[in-house]
């Protein structure tokens, strides 16, 4: 091994002899991993590619499959049951809604005589309510529990409720299903009672309802504060039941009363 | 049984097949880069258990880890990257102190040989134990240039990325060591040329 470089290209000479270097070191070098660390290292990496394998071809065959005419069938097979499922289920939320209607209505006072569409804004609170809170669906405990309360206070209004019921079917004897449907639904309650907190014990509604003047008893006071020249107090009196009462019309209860 | 290293994929490529699950390409980097990888790492440090550990090492953390490699960074200098780490690594927990970050004065080791200019006639001597000792009496930086560039051949700038150093110093690193393993390499057979 004995080259001899251009000596008029210095630089090309030190590129040569670096070459042969490189070479001759390359040739003569020794050293070599043994064979038990060979075999080793490449078992490991076979173990590890075989690892890797199945987990990769698994998502990408279930990909496949899933794009693939039959898969895009049995797609479209699951989404329908989803969709039948999804309108079964909605189907048999609104029987279960209205149901609690039905079912109280043996249990409650006689249904009165249909009213027209019109008059039924202003249902009174009765039996039929006091019964309806009875039978709501016990989603919240306190709305069970607040029923007693409730039905104390239907029974108090039940006599005005009966004699404008009255009023009202020899005023209009012919009723629409609609109207029907109205009368079952408590349709004007008192504000009071909808705003009951619902943490609020049966105990402490009753008390609160209890303690609140009646309607009747309002309107009377009203008329009173009227006939006594307290004009400023019978003003403040009827704008409180107005806020109470907002379906009602106060004054025609007002002249309805008896005396 | 190692398999025969072929041309034809690139290294990427077949790391990129191996992490798709071919064990063939696996068989098929190790077979191109294990006996250059080992050497580096015997010249290194001298010892065949030393490199036989890093070596596994390396090797071991090619096979774990998931990544990939970078684009701007080619298989082999990463692969030659992580087993000089792993070499640091290891000295560092024997409490050896090496020199491969040391600052050293490059003129220091690279005194001008005199019997080296480039008219002189080159010849080599072929004995292994010469080789070693010759390569052994390099200052650490200078044999890790040379080493990647002889066992790994990795250009000047991919060993300048591999060991975070100027081009240029890693040019005259190589510069300085290629005279000195000429001038002891070459000076018996000089002497037995000279003789003839």
């Amino acid at each position: 091994m004995s080259t001899r470089p251009p000596a008029d290209q210095p630089h090309l000479a030190e590129e040569a002899l670096e070459a042969q270097l490189l070479t001759h070191f390359r040739q003569h070098s020794q050293g070599e991993p043994s064979a038990e660390l060979d075999a080793r290292i490449l078992a490991a990496g076979t173990a590890e590619a075989l690892r890797a394998k199945p987990a990769q071809g698994g998502w990408q065959n279930w990909l496949q499959r899933l794009l693939a005419p039959s898969g895009m069938a049995a797609l479209a097979g699951v989404a329908c049951v989803g969709l039948a499922v999804s309108l079964t289920w909605r189907t048999l939320q609104e029987p279960a809604a209205q149901m609690p209607l039905e079912v109280s209505q043996p249990m409650s006072a006689p249904i009165p005589e249909p009213v027209p569409a019109a008059a039924s804004a202003p249902a009174p609170v009765t039996e039929e309510a006091a019964a309806f809170s009875d039978s709501l669906p016990a989603a919240d405990s306190s709305m069970a529990s607040s029923s007693t309360a409730n039905r104390a206070m239907a029974k108090r209004e039940a006599p005005v409720a009966a004699q404008r019921s009255a009023e009202r079917t020899a005023a209009a004897p012919a009723a629409s299903e609609p109207a029907k449907k109205s009368l079952l639904l408590p349709a004007d309650p008192p504000v009071q009672m909808m705003a009951a907190p619902a943490g609020a014990s049966s105990e402490e509604l009753a008390k609160a309802k209890s303690s609140a003047p009646s309607l009747e008893d309002s309107l009377r006071q009203l008329r009173q504060l009227r006939e006594s020249g307290q004009q400023d107090a019978a003003a403040a009196l009827l704008v409180d039941l107005q806020q109470r009462y907002p379906q009602r019309d106060i004054e025609a209860e007002l002249l309805r009363l008896p005396r | 049984m190692i398999p025969e290293p072929s041309p034809s994929a690139s290294d990427a490529a077949l790391l990129r097949r191996y992490r798709q699950g071919d064990a063939a390409a696996f068989g098929e980097l190790y077979a191109r880069h294990r006996q250059g990888l080992f050497r580096f790492l015997l010249g290194l440090c001298g010892e065949q258990a030393l490199a036989e550990e890093v070596f596994q090492e390396t090797w071991l953390s090619l096979i774990r880890t998931d990544s990939d490699i970078r684009q701007q960074v080619q298989f082999k200098t990463w692969l030659y990257q992580i087993a000089r780490n792993r070499l640091i690594d290891h000295w560092r927990r024997q409490g050896r102190k090496t020199a491969l970050h040391d600052s050293y004065d490059e003129a220091e080791h690279g005194r001008a040989d005199p019997a080296a200019g480039p008219e002189q006639q080159l010849s080599f001597s072929r004995d292994q134990q010469r080789l070693a000792a010759a390569l052994a009496d390099l200052p650490a930086e200078q044999r890790e240039v040379f080493l990647l560039r002889a066992q790994g051949d990795l250009e000047l700038h991919e060993i300048a990325e591999l060991t975070a150093t100027a081009q240029e110093t890693v040019k005259s690193r190589l510069r300085y060591a290629l005279q000195k393993l000429r001038r002891l390499l070459g000076e018996p057979a000089t002497i037995e040329e000279k003789s003839a």
